[in-house]
Formats: C-alpha cells, structure tokens, sequence
C-alpha cells in the first residue's frame, strides 16, 4: 500500500525508495457513474475525532497537549459554531521529522445576499 | 457527492477516483493570476484563477496540492466529508479547503 504522506521537503526519504508521483492525466475528472451511488458511502469512523483542536483550553500556560493520534494527521478540522459568525476557524495538525505542527487558518465568512454598509 | 465536484471544478481542481466516495485531487495555483485576483476579490481569490502552468520546468518549482476527499455517512442521515492534506503548503490546502467550503456553501 503506498504512503500517502511522503513528501519531498518534510519527511526524511530514503534514496531509491522514492515513489513516483502519478500522471497528471490520471487526474481525469471523471463524474461517478450509477453503481457507486447504489451503496451508502462507509460509516464514519470513530477515531477521526480526536483532534488537538477540541483540546480544553487551560489557564496554566505550561501545561503541554498531548501529542495528536497519527490517524488524525493532515484531516481538515473545523470549528463547531452555532450561531453564523463573522470569522470560521480551519486547522489541522501534521507531522515534521519528529515533532507535530498545528495549523489554524481563520477565514473571514460573507454572508450571500448581505448588504454592507 | 456531485455538489462537490461540481464545487472542485470550479475552483479548477482535478480529481480522480480511487475508492468508494473517495477521490483523490490536485490542484496548483496559477501564478500570473494569483497575485492579481487576490486584488480583485480578497475573500475567495482562487475561484478567478484559470491558469494551469503545463511546462516542464515550471513543474518543479510551483506549488502541487494534492488532498483526498472521503465521503462517509453519519448518524440520522447526516453526511461528513472528510478531506486530508496529502502533499502540498499548508496554507495553500487550508485555503482551498476554505474556498471549497464556501463554493458548497457549508462557509
């Protein structure tokens, strides 16, 4: 099964066990035809929600989080928010050499239809 | 599922199909209109870009994103879409994901 998260610049690669990327043409754009959508697509899976991102916050600045689940690297987390706010939180968290980076990218939300002023 | 390709087309992302409700896509930022967009519409700039550099060397120096996108099915007829970063800057995939997010209007 191929490694997914092998990447030039962040993880260390052995020489001559690199993998090939792909062709770009095999990137073919290609709609789904009726026999996929007979099934139901797969249960969600349970792990997927042990995110650094819901981490409690706390007040002693040095207590340190705990190091993410590997399952949960590179997947897009969003922020839960109840009411439409002005602002959305993205992030996720990845892994360089040996530690683990989290990334939190906040985006201004435009309302379709909204007047400003 | 199709919201979303239809919303991976417009922001000019390639895809392709390697599991059951699972694609894997590319995408590469234009860089001449990249710049000059942002300018146009500072909130979502990628949906302007149209440009796709094809050349040899350009290649090896341009940013590649490249993520998979899972669709999997929740409790109470409720869907989550998961995508996950397989190669590419991690801002880059994070804005994208935002514009995507936007063009299906889940934003």
């Amino acid at each position: 099964m191929n490694n997914p998260h092998a990447e030039d610049h962040e993880d260390a690669t052995v020489p001559g066990f690199d993998i090939p990327n792909s062709p770009d043409s095999s990137y073919n754009n290609v709609h789904p035809g009726n026999e996929d959508d007979a099934r139901d697509p797969p249960v969600v899976p349970p792990h997927l929600q042990h995110t650094l991102l819901s981490y409690p916050a706390s007040a002693d600045a040095s207590d340190s989080i705990p190091l993410p689940q590997h399952v949960i690297l590179n997947h897009l987390y969003i922020e839960n928010r109840e009411a439409p706010r002005s602002v959305v939180a993205l992030g996720f968290s990845h892994r360089f050499r040996s530690k683990f980076v989290t990334v939190v990218l906040y985006k201004p939300v435009h309302r379709r239809g909204s007047t400003s002023s | 599922m199709m919201v979303v390709l239809g919303a991976l087309q417009e922001l000019t992302v390639c895809w392709k199909k390697i599991g059951h409700y699972n694609m894997k896509c590319r995408w590469i930022p234009g860089t001449a209109g990249y710049g000059e967009s942002m300018l146009n519409d500072p909130v979502y700039p990628i949906a302007n870009q149209h440009s796709i550099i094809e050349t040899d060397e350009a290649i090896a120096t341009v940013n590649v994103v490249k993520f998979e996108v899972q669709l999997y099915k929740a409790r109470d007829e409720k869907y989550l879409l998961d995508l996950q970063r397989v190669q590419g800057p991690q801002f880059l995939f994070l804005d994208l994901c935002a514009a995507l997010l936007a063009q299906v209007q889940v934003i």
